[in-house]
């Protein structure tokens, strides 16, 4: 029995940090499956939604175990879910007692490391990139260059302090009131493109496509929970702009 | 043609901003951009061949999809790590910053039309991808249990 839910803790475990950095519901669902059976459970039921973790087995003993776990934070970490899988892969694979699959399984609980500067170099290429695609000049995505670091620094240091809609309003706020700004002084920025741009980074279009896809994949949950949440954000950054194109308004 | 070369090449850079972003392995970063450049291009033509942006899109995710499950396959990697970035640029970030703006300005008919691109889009993301699955499925015959 001890056997059974020391194994039933690290599947959840492994599922828990896989939908962390990013895995899809049925990626999560698919592993912590292959990993029940591989510890030798007879029988597994295991649910994935988005903030919640559920798993059933049945093992050799006639024993039963269920366990669960929330998620309460996701963020893209593609090398960690890459080391991960392989991790995963290696449990199914290869004769891996359970404690040494736990002490590999630890050591990739912290996200991977970048020096500081990495993410504001990914922002700033990102935003560049973008705003010339959505038809910008070479003025709107230098300046949207600036937004999109600004918006990164907003989403580093806020992280801690406020929720991720709170974050998303403020940062929005923030952006729509400069750029109307810097729209003021120069007349000839399309403030559009530039806000375009930088809010590449605040988008929600990946998770929209991700809830639509779990949706028709008969994830219903997992799928309605997503489009909430991806309705919310738009929404808030919308919220956001609203209050920033009504005070610049006033302002200039 | 001139014109979609030059906005593949800032879709694939774009997606390269947003890889470093999802701290993808650099060692990976060539998969994606290449990756990213041809499903950018094949969106941009095939939206304007078949002038429609849920078909161009669906069989640009088709593209990403199969791409990134070779390459996966070969590497020993999941798919998702390459997939993710890829699909970037096809993101309708544009499209639903116009929908946002058209509602807060209260103009309900470019609301309407902005949402139903951005709607267009997604449903080609998805569809195009579940889609892309299923056959690597049929094919590999891969099943769980």
């Amino acid at each position: 029995m001890i056997y059974g839910e020391e194994a039933t803790a690290l599947a959840l475990d492994m599922g828990r940090e896989l939908a962390c950095c990013g895995a899809d519901v049925q990626r999560v669902e698919d592993s912590m499956t292959r990993i029940l059976r591989r510890y030798g459970a007879q029988e597994t039921e295991v649910f994935c939604i988005g903030s919640l973790l559920l798993c059933a087995a049945v093992w050799l003993d006639g024993s039963r175990t269920t366990q669960m776990r929330c998620i309460k934070h996701t963020e893209y970490d593609l090398a960690r879910l890459e080391a991960l899988n392989a991790l995963s892969r290696d449990i199914c694979t290869e004769p891996l007692n359970l404690h040494t699959a736990r002490n590999r399984l630890t050591s990739l609980r912290t996200p991977t490391y970048q020096k500081s500067f990495t993410p504001y170099v990914g922002a700033a290429i990102a935003v560049f990139a973008f705003t010339l695609y959505f038809g910008g000049t070479l003025l709107d995505s230098g300046v949207a260059v600036v937004f999109g670091f600004l918006l990164q620094w907003l989403n580093a240091h806020m992280r801690q302090q406020s929720s991720a809609l709170m974050r998303t309003v403020l940062s929005a706020v923030i952006i729509g009131l400069m750029i109307g700004i810097c729209q003021y002084l120069i007349p000839s920025l399309q403030a559009d493109r530039v806000m375009i741009g930088a809010i590449m980074l605040m988008v929600p279009g990946l998770m929209i496509s991700g809830s639509i896809r779990d949706l028709i994949h008969g994830d219903l949950i997992a799928g309605s929970l997503k489009l909430i949440q991806s309705v919310l954000t738009a929404g808030a950054l919308a919220i956001g702009l609203a209050w920033a194109a009504a005070w610049v308004q006033k302002l200039v | 043609m001139k014109e979609y070369l030059y906005l593949s090449i800032l879709g694939m850079i774009g997606a390269g901003g947003f890889a470093i972003l999802f701290r993808l392995p650099w060692k990976r970063m060539g998969y994606v951009l290449v990756g990213a450049w041809i499903t950018c291009l094949l969106q941009l033509i095939l939206e304007s061949y078949m002038e429609s942006s849920f078909s161009g899109t669906m069989l640009a995710t088709v593209f990403a999809v199969w791409f990134s499950e070779i390459v996966a396959r070969t590497k020993r990697l999941p798919a998702t790590v390459l997939l993710t970035p890829m699909l970037v640029p096809l993101v309708p970030g544009g499209s639903l910053f116009y929908t946002m703006q058209a509602m807060l300005q209260g103009d309900w008919n470019a609301m309407q039309e902005s949402g139903m691109a951005t709607l267009q889009v997604g449903f080609g993301i998805a569809f195009g991808s579940l889609l892309a699955i299923a056959v690597v499925r049929l094919v590999t015959h891969a099943r769980l249990s």
